[in-house]
């Protein structure tokens, strides 16, 4: 005899699994433009390469809250996300991002004309850096702390969220960098190109343990990953975040080209993994169901 | 002692009829699509040893509630009765809570919803004409286990309509109160308790 195993039911008024569908692209993408802002600044920033530093604090500034706000359902009260920062990781990384904005700005303008002594510069940019970090990381622990979907109750969220906004700003500075400041500096040229390839395996060892455990934590868990797998979500999971956002992305890096073409479509599909995994981690997450009864 | 509201669902009355479901939407006008107590039906077995359950179910107003963590603008708030509620003057529709949920108990309201009506046409009854206005669209809103009735020495309008009395509200703090009788004498427990939410609504069998 068969043991009992739930659907997935959506708003149907039976026991089983049930979609998050409170999320969507729009705040996919608020998300996304935050990480490869930051990112993008955050590796900028080491080099003191101004267009990319410039092209992430555009990206996080002005893109980051426009997708934002075609999100909210009231827009106008944005500015009240910032007053619960004692527990909501939301308003922590809206902080962050506030940082990075004034900060980020400040150094930029610090290094075209050296407004601020070395002390006040000093700190500046240490705090436009925190700023960048906490916008690549804070979508992580947004997803991580919360326990109704088991797909994001878990601590690789956070590593998952920094590794994806480093990916991005190491690969959007190598296409921007490398007929400019990296032309000029082989050693920064080699070190990107190698920390592009050690983040691309780190990304796809995070996402398999990421399965892993969601999998092996509960039903709920195994269902989610099933429909990533073999179900409703295949296409992009495997199509869009591995094959094109981790393997192509892999492939090409290791040929080390620098010409520029390759260097392009190494940034388009990690950006395409990039997104894809934000999309794939919310049309796919499960909530288990309030009570079983699960017999034989 | 401070007054802990409470509710025990009874897995052996509850009859599926989903009265509950109509009686909170009337008593609250909550639009289409949107229904913040539902009676949810589960088969066991297999033919011909099969049986239905009955799991109804509303916003367990948790102690340690996921959505009030995770509001970066505080409009989810607790009182001091322990009813979970939301200030829609300060929500911004972020939606972080209607994840956070791990009942799904909550709901965010579209403009659309409110343009199209309950009956998908564009026309408005007035019956959602009175009670409309009470709602600001795009924020979250969820059971708020009839707190205005509540305060009046009044029982949730689900209680009061569950024709089987599968629905027992009162104070959990109170050790002669109805929900804690059930509760010890027949073993209450809670849904999804691993979570650690410390939910309000327990379910006996």
């Amino acid at each position: 005899m068969p043991l009992r195993t739930y659907d997935i039911v959506g708003d149907e008024y039976r026991v089983g699994y049930r979609k998050q569908d409170a999320w969507g692209w729009k705040i996919a993408l608020a998300f996304f433009f935050g990480d490869v802002g930051a990112g993008t600044f955050f590796v900028s920033a080491f080099y003191n390469y101004m267009p990319g530093m410039i092209f992430g604090w555009i990206l996080t500034t002005f893109f980051k809250p426009a997708a934002l706000f075609m999100h909210l359902g009231q827009p106008l009260r944005f500015w009240r996300a910032i007053t619960n920062v004692r527990t909501a990781w939301i308003s922590r990384g809206i902080v962050g991002a506030i940082l990075f904005t004034g900060f980020g700005f400040l150094h930029m303008v610090n290094l075209k004309w050296a407004i601020f002594g070395p002390a006040l510069g000093g700190i500046i940019f240490f705090l436009a850096m925190a700023g960048t970090f906490i916008v690549m990381i804070y979508l992580g622990y947004v997803l991580s702390h919360s326990p109704s979907l088991p797909l994001w109750n878990t601590g690789l969220m956070p590593v998952i969220s920094l590794v994806y906004g480093l990916m991005g700003g190491v690969t959007m500075t190598l296409l921007f960098g490398v007929n400019s400041f990296l032309a000029a500096d082989p050693a920064a040229l080699h070190f990107l190109k190698t920390a592009e390839l050690i983040l691309i395996g780190i990304t796809l060892i995070s996402i398999l343990s990421m399965l892993h455990g969601a999998a092996y934590n509960s039903s709920t868990g195994m269902a989610t990953v099933r429909q990533l797998l073999f179900g409703e979500h295949q296409k992009w999971f495997l199509g869009y975040v591995v094959l094109v956002g981790i393997i192509a992305a892999g492939l090409l890096a290791l040929t080390g080209s620098t010409a520029i073409f390759i260097l392009l479509l190494v940034a388009i599909t990690e950006l395409i993994g990039d997104f894809g995994l934000k999309m794939v981690l919310f049309k796919s997450a499960l909530y288990s169901p309030p009570l079983s009864h699960s017999t034989v | 002692m401070t007054v802990k509201y409470g509710m025990v669902l009874d897995l052996k009355r509850c009859i599926g009829c989903n009265a509950c479901t109509i009686a909170c939407k009337a008593e609250n006008s909550t639009p289409n699509g949107i229904a913040w107590t539902e009676t949810l039906s589960e088969e066991i077995g297999t033919y011909p040893n099969v049986t239905r359950v009955y799991v109804p179910t509303i916003c367990n107003h948790c102690e340690d509630a996921p959505c009030a963590r995770v509001c970066p603008t505080t409009a989810t708030y607790i009182t001091d009765e322990g009813i979970v509620l939301v200030d829609e003057d300060k929500c911004i529709g972020c939606g972080a809570c209607i994840v956070a949920c791990p009942y799904k108990k909550r709901a965010k309201l579209k403009s659309e919803t409110f343009e199209a009506g309950l009956h998908k046409s564009g026309e408005i009854t007035p019956f959602e004409k009175q009670g409309y206005p009470r709602f600001t669209i795009g924020t979250a809103v969820k059971c708020t286990f009839c707190h205005e009735r509540v305060d009046q020495g009044l029982l949730p309008a689900c209680v009061t309509t569950c024709p089987t009395e599968a629905r027992v509200f009162g104070d959990l703090n109170d050790p002669k109160s109805e929900p804690r009788k059930l509760i010890q004498a027949r073993k209450g427990y809670q849904a999804l308790a691993e979570l650690n939410t410390k939910p309000k609504v327990f379910y006996v069998d």
